[in-house]
């Protein structure tokens, strides 16, 4: 029996280094992207997640409003925040972008057009009912952008940013 | 010998109620030549016995079946393998090699790009920044999936409103 429980906890920490290593869709399709000098690029990682909403605690004297409030909320599970952006050749950017992913791992949740021909897609890495990855791709006249976030993301609690500003 | 009872002792014979000694006697008046010949007839009987009872084992016989025997038990050196019991061991060894070497050829890209690109080169220095820049992002999310959804939700409305003019 002994060696049924060394082989189970051996499967285990090898699952748990699998779920460890887990990527995200910049470092997995658009790696080049991250070293194109016509790319800015911004990240923020778990550690300054924590900080941020550190920040929040300490802040009692009133300046946290309820709108970063609703931004912290919604990020709280989060891990990874990617974002890359470029304003040349945008069109060009955007179509290979759409053309790299794999529509098998990440599912189309929506688009938005606008009618002065902006355009936004929100692809998803679904687990179950929860989102692990939004990959946002969005691109206007004159910018293309590439936003990932990584981490169990409640959209509902992304949706209601906007309603706090609307208030 | 007593001829005159070898009739009385064959019957006994053949129904098996005679004794050991009586089938020694009889034995030993078939192994005579000179027997008459209403009796002869059961000369064969009593001659085969006694020539199939002087056939002797060969001396290596019972070695011979015992060494064959003893080959056919001992299990072949595979069985003995898996009898070991660090066989056991050697098969989660084995296991686990096996996932790790499946796991690194699935992932050999993800994992190798991940470490080319150093993030945290492209990290605001402060939180402040880094609340400011996610405050932007998040708001921007926002808007576009609630622009997407209040318009979905329009489209709801009009699709009903469809069905009952319908």
């Amino acid at each position: 029996m002994k060696w049924i429980k060394c082989t189970l906890v051996l499967l285990l920490m090898i699952a748990v280094t699998g779920l460890s290593a887990q990527a995200n869709a910049i470092d997995k399709y658009f790696k080049q992207y991250v070293d194109d000098t016509n790319f800015s690029v911004v990240y923020i990682g778990p550690t300054l997640f924590k900080w941020m909403k550190k920040l929040g605690q300490e802040d009692n004297d009133g300046d946290r409003n309820e709108e970063t409030e609703a931004v912290i909320k919604a990020v709280e599970k989060a891990q990874g925040l990617r974002i890359l952006t470029t304003d040349v050749t945008p069109k060009r950017f955007y179509d290979e972008a759409k053309a790299k992913i794999d529509t098998k791992e990440y599912e189309l949740l929506m688009t938005v057009r606008s009618k002065d021909g902006d355009n936004v897609e929100f692809l998803g890495k679904l687990k179950g009912d929860a989102v692990e990855e939004l990959l946002l791709l969005s691109i206007g006249e004159e910018q293309f952008m590439l936003l990932s976030l990584v981490g169990l993301l409640d959209l509902a609690n992304i949706s209601k940013i906007a309603e706090e500003i609307e208030k | 010998m007593d001829y005159d009872n070898i009739p009385i002792l064959l019957d006994k014979y053949f129904e098996g109620a005679s004794s050991l000694a009586e089938e020694a006697q009889l034995k030993a008046f078939f192994a005579q030549d000179d027997i008459s010949e209403d009796l002869a007839i059961y000369r064969p009987l009593f001659q085969w016995q006694a020539k199939e009872q002087e056939v002797q084992l060969p001396a290596a016989f019972e070695a011979n079946l015992l060494s064959t025997i003893e080959q056919q038990q001992s299990p072949g050196i595979f069985k003995r393998l898996l009898l070991h019991p660090m066989s056991r061991a050697a098969a989660v060894v084995f296991l686990a090699v096996g996932m790790w070497w499946a796991y690194q050829t699935d992932s050999t890209t993800v994992v190798a790009d991940s470490n080319t690109i150093n993030w945290a080169a492209y990290e605001p220095k402060t939180p402040e920044e880094a609340l400011s820049i996610t405050r932007e992002a998040m708001i921007m999310i926002s808007k576009e999936l609630n622009k997407g959804t209040s318009r979905v939700a329009k489209e709801v409305v009009k699709v009903r409103q469809l069905g009952r003019i319908d």
